[in-house]
């Protein structure tokens, strides 16, 4: 490989990323009711982790590193959790 | 150049460039957090709202969308592609890796800029010309206060990106990086990955939904 070659995983990521997003908006006009929704954030989920591991470089990175980029995520988690288990049971999302 | 030396209060070079990691990873959280807070309130709205999201969403340009989104992806590839040539001291080939990676970033702004001309002209931008008819309009008109609030931060984060780009692209040309030091570089492109990773879930929840119904 010459040095100003990008490296194969780089190229092979980027690829992947763009036939994901291909998938993403061809699955986007498929009529499969609520699981269209499921399978575009599932799709953005997995687009996410190439771009975090592979550019982002974690999969080389060290526990401490990947623990503060957990981090956002992990109190993001509570976040939803706690404002989605009362809004998602209200029997109206707008009842008081 | 000189050989780059660490900071005094740093060990070793290798001790700053993980310093600085931790930091923008750091900094990385408080903005997921901040546009998790966005996102939080769109689902919540949207599970409320369900039918005028999906008749919001399909108003939404979905190939201006589908190719900005490409173009982001392939100028995250280009930026992760300029720190491996940086280290590798191809200085030349890395600051042009830089300055194409901004002018995608460009690209980008300059296409959601010729979107949020459709959408005025569309009379669908709320606070300013909103007007639609319909039992779901009001559904219709939130979901365009989440998208403009949303894709305009998004949009001022691929500025501020732009910029920063720019300048490690010029530092880069003056043969600043090697494989010892690279932390403004790496450090950069954790910025623009995560710009990156935002957008990937905004075209998820505001292109995507409604588009089969």
């Amino acid at each position: 490989m010459k040095n100003w070659q990008p490296p194969r995983e780089l190229l092979v990521s980027w690829l992947a990323l763009l036939a994901l997003l291909g998938l993403t908006v061809l699955c986007a006009y498929q009529p499969l009711g609520a699981v269209n929704t499921g399978l575009a954030l599932a799709i953005a989920t997995g687009k996410s982790l190439i771009v975090a591991a592979v550019f982002m470089e974690l999969r080389r990175s060290s526990a401490l590193m990947i623990a503060f980029a957990a981090a956002g995520l992990f109190w993001l988690g509570i976040m939803f959790w706690l404002a989605l288990s009362d809004y998602l049971t209200r029997t109206s999302p707008y009842a008081s | 150049m000189p050989e780059a030396q660490p900071a005094f209060q740093f060990v070793d070079l290798r001790q700053q460039q993980q310093t600085a990691q931790l930091g923008m990873w750091t900094f990385i959280a408080t903005e997921v957090l901040f546009f998790g807070g966005l996102i939080l309130a769109y689902c919540v709205y949207r599970t409320g709202n369900p039918d005028g999201f999906a008749e919001a969403a399909r108003h939404t340009k979905i190939v201006i969308g589908a190719i900005n989104t490409g173009v982001l992806l392939t100028s995250s590839f280009l930026v992760a592609w300029a720190v491996t040539v940086a280290r590798l001291r191809q200085s030349g080939i890395a600051s042009v890796l830089l300055w194409l990676a901004a002018l995608l970033g460009l690209g980008f702004l300059a296409l959601k800029g010729i979107e949020y001309a459709i959408e005025y002209h569309e009379h669908l931008v709320p606070a300013l010309n909103f007007a639609y008819g319909g039992p779901n309009a009001a559904s219709v008109y939130l979901f365009f206060c989440f998208y403009f609030i949303a894709t305009g931060l998004h949009a001022l984060h691929v500025a501020i990106g732009i910029v920063v780009l720019a300048v490690i692209g010029r530092q880069a040309r003056r043969g600043l990086y090697s494989d010892r030091y690279h932390a403004p570089a790496t450090v950069a492109a954790l910025y623009w990955h995560f710009v990156d990773v935002v957008w990937v879930f905004l075209f998820a929840l505001i292109y995507l939904p409604g588009r089969a119904s």
